[in-house]
């Protein structure tokens, strides 16, 4: 489902070179829930936006769903993967402010061109899903952070994408919220069969997911 | 593609609500920035356009006519007689119509009243002809004008405006056929026309009067030059003709009444004859010409031009500096929006569009905002000024419809601010969409 080849990322700046990730060689297979570890800067969540597509390599191959990303890709190529393929949740949710929790997560469907009554009929069953339906008119202002981060797991499974890249999904929020939020994701990933890789500090949250490889100074260790 | 629209403007509005500071200052911006060139804009208007009741301002041109004797002798003379007016233009070729009036102001201080004993009221006289009212397109309410007969036969009958009409009777029925009394001299009303504003100079009056009564003064003449007067003509010209041709028509016409002076009176009369398009009676002249071509008008035009575009641009560009500070503050909004699939084209149109219906706000109430300040100040000298009736007993300046109507200057203002927020906006916009997604992601609100 992923495949990164010999990917490498190099921060340059004038005067220093920083090696984010060094010769990553990463297989993810489809359904797998896998946890990405290792200490702050270790190069977990640049990891996981290249896989996403939201930051390009420096060198490497990629490989989603079969597809070949091929450095040369157009913007509009990526764009319709990103929308297709990827759904993504952020540690601070990354929400917009000005739209309310039907408007947020029927986003990724907008930008597929899809008509609004359907639009609106699907964003209205997965914020159901996700435990929200009373909560459909509110700006993200009026939620609390668990349901900002139920709202940004809605968006991100709404256009059915095979792959789901959350980024220390409950780094945001107290444990009790954090493990509903796990539960949600373990349960998008048992019952819907979704590839789901996760960055995150908390061990015990990483032991729930299927496999865990550990980073270190951009170097995949295990 | 509709619906797309239609949250971007429900996200323009949620965006107005969240930051209600910056869009009041937005809107606001925009909306002195357009006020105040539309300000310029309906001034100009109201000088140049054609506006009630002078709806042929390009055919009318004003005759200025001045004598001098050619022996040395210091004098100067204004204006033409009747006489004068009618030798030189009658039976024009070029003329639809001529008409003669008595422009000056030494007959302002003229009452009106219904019946003697009843309230008096200030008004402003235009001692004039028939011809006038087929000049400028009066609409009479009730009545007709009065006619060359009339004048022929020196009858004290006038045409007074609807807005006086109500003064002097109410809603007593019809004016037509009443007396009012003129510095207590009856005075039989034949017509009631549409009030003209004080703004059309030319043609505007509470009264008007046949030149031929007494008190007007326009049978006054120079003794040594019995075309010379008090009159002065206006002519409308007839369609296709141009003011080159009435100049050269008129020519033989003066030649042969200088040569009769000459021959009548003993002394050599130079007559300057200079025919005015509408417009140098209108707009104050910057570089005053006696070229009346197009490209005198453009000359002329430029330094209210520039104002325009100085009050545009000086608040619009101040504006600019914030919308591209915010459109900054919303990088990180352009980074999840392209993370989940929007194409750079559509983001930028979604810029577009959100500031669009910003601007478009801007531009209705600053509109609305110039049609306030142009009445607020409408009874004010410096106003007046532009029309050339700072002197004139003028206290309630009635302004209609046509004269704010400018949609091509406003089209042109909300382009110049629209291209401005636009700019502002896009800029930073189009450089976040260059940088890859995550740097956009980790831009801090």
């Amino acid at each position: 489902m992923i495949r990164l080849t010999g990917v490498n990322k190099v921060y340059r700046t004038e005067e220093i070179e920083t090696q984010a990730l060094e010769n990553v060689n990463i297989e993810v297979q489809r359904g797998e829930f896998l946890s990405i570890m290792g200490p702050s800067g270790c190069g977990k969540s640049t990891l996981l936006n290249i896989m996403g597509l939201l930051d390009v390599p420096t060198s490497g191959e990629i490989e989603l769903c079969g597809t070949r990303i091929d450095p040369g890709l157009s913007d509009q190529r990526l764009a319709e993967f990103r929308n297709r393929m990827l759904g993504f949740v952020f540690q601070s949710f990354h929400l917009i402010s000005s739209l309310n929790v039907l408007d947020n997560v029927q986003l990724p469907l907008m930008y597929r061109g899809m008509g609004y009554g359907e639009r609106m009929r699907r964003a209205k069953e997965v914020i159901e899903r996700v435990g929200l339906s009373h909560r459909m008119k509110h700006t993200p202002v009026q939620l609390s952070g668990g349901q900002c981060q139920r709202v940004a797991i809605a968006r991100a499974i709404i256009g059915n994408p095979e792959i789901i890249l959350a980024d220390e999904p409950t780094g945001n929020l107290d444990s009790k919220m954090g493990g509903e939020i796990m539960a949600l994701l373990k349960q998008l990933n048992e019952e819907d069969g979704r590839t789901i890789v996760m960055v995150t500090h908390n061990d015990l949250q990483a032991q729930q997911t299927k496999r865990i490889i550990k980073f270190l100074d951009g170097r995949q260790i295990l | 593609m509709m619906s797309r629209f239609l949250i971007y403007i429900r996200q323009a509005m949620a965006l107005m609500k969240e930051d209600k500071l910056f869009s009041c200052i937005y809107v606001a911006g925009t909306a002195v920035a357009i006020a105040s060139a539309m300000v310029v804009a309906i001034i100009l208007n109201i000088q140049l356009a054609d506006i009630y009741p002078e709806t042929n301002r390009e055919r009318i041109l004003h005759m200025k006519s001045s004598f001098y004797k050619e022996d040395g002798n210091v004098g100067r003379w204004y204006g033409m007689s009747p006489k004068g007016v009618e030798e030189l233009f009658g039976n024009l070729e070029c003329a639809e119509a001529v008409s003669a009036s008595k422009d000056d102001n030494l007959i302002y201080d003229i009452k009106a009243c219904a019946e003697l004993g009843k309230q008096e009221v200030t008004i402003f006289p235009k001692f004039t002809d028939d011809a006038f009212f087929r000049i400028y397109s009066f609409e009479f309410v009730e009545g007709k004008p009065f006619s060359k007969e009339n004048m022929e036969h020196d009858d004290y009958c006038i045409v007074i405006t609807d807005a006086l009409a109500k003064k002097m009777w109410g809603d007593e029925g019809e004016a037509v056929g009443r007396s009012l009394l003129l510095n207590y001299l009856p005075y039989r009303v034949v017509g009631v026309v549409k009030e003209a504003s004080p703004l059309m100079r030319a043609s505007s009056a509470d009264v008007y009067l046949p030149y031929t009564v007494k008190d007007s003064n326009a049978q006054y003449n120079n003794p040594d030059n019995p075309y010379s007067g008090a009159m002065e003509v206006r002519v409308l010209l007839k369609r296709g003709c141009t003011r080159q041709m009435l100049v050269d028509e008129l020519e033989p016409h003066r030649n042969r009444i200088l040569s009769e002076l000459k021959s009548t009176t003993g002394i050599e009369f130079r007559w300057d004859i200079v025919a005015k398009p509408y417009w140098a009676d209108s707009i104050i002249p910057f570089f005053p010409t006696n070229d009346y071509s197009t490209g005198s008008l453009l000359l002329n035009l430029l330094l209210p031009a520039l104002s325009m575009l100085l009050f545009l641009l000086l608040p619009a560009i101040n504006l600019s500096g914030m919308v591209s500070n915010r459109m900054e503050s919303r990088v990180a909004e352009m980074g999840i929006r392209k993370a989940f699939g929007a194409k750079k084209r559509v983001l930028l149109n979604q810029v577009i569009q959100e500031n669009l219906v910003l601007t478009l706000v801007g531009g209705i109430v600053g509109y609305a905002l110039s049609f306030a300040v142009v009445k607020a100040i409408s009874n004010t000298p410096m106003f007046l000024t532009f029309f050339q009736r700072d002197n004139d007993p003028v206290d309630n300046v009635s302004m209609q419809f046509g004269m704010f109507f400018t949609p091509t200057m406003f089209l042109i203002a909300f382009v110049c601010c629209a291209v401005l927020n636009l700019m502002a906006a896009l800029i930073p916009a189009w450089t976040s969409l260059k940088r890859p997604i995550v740097e956009s992601l980790n831009q801090k609100k």
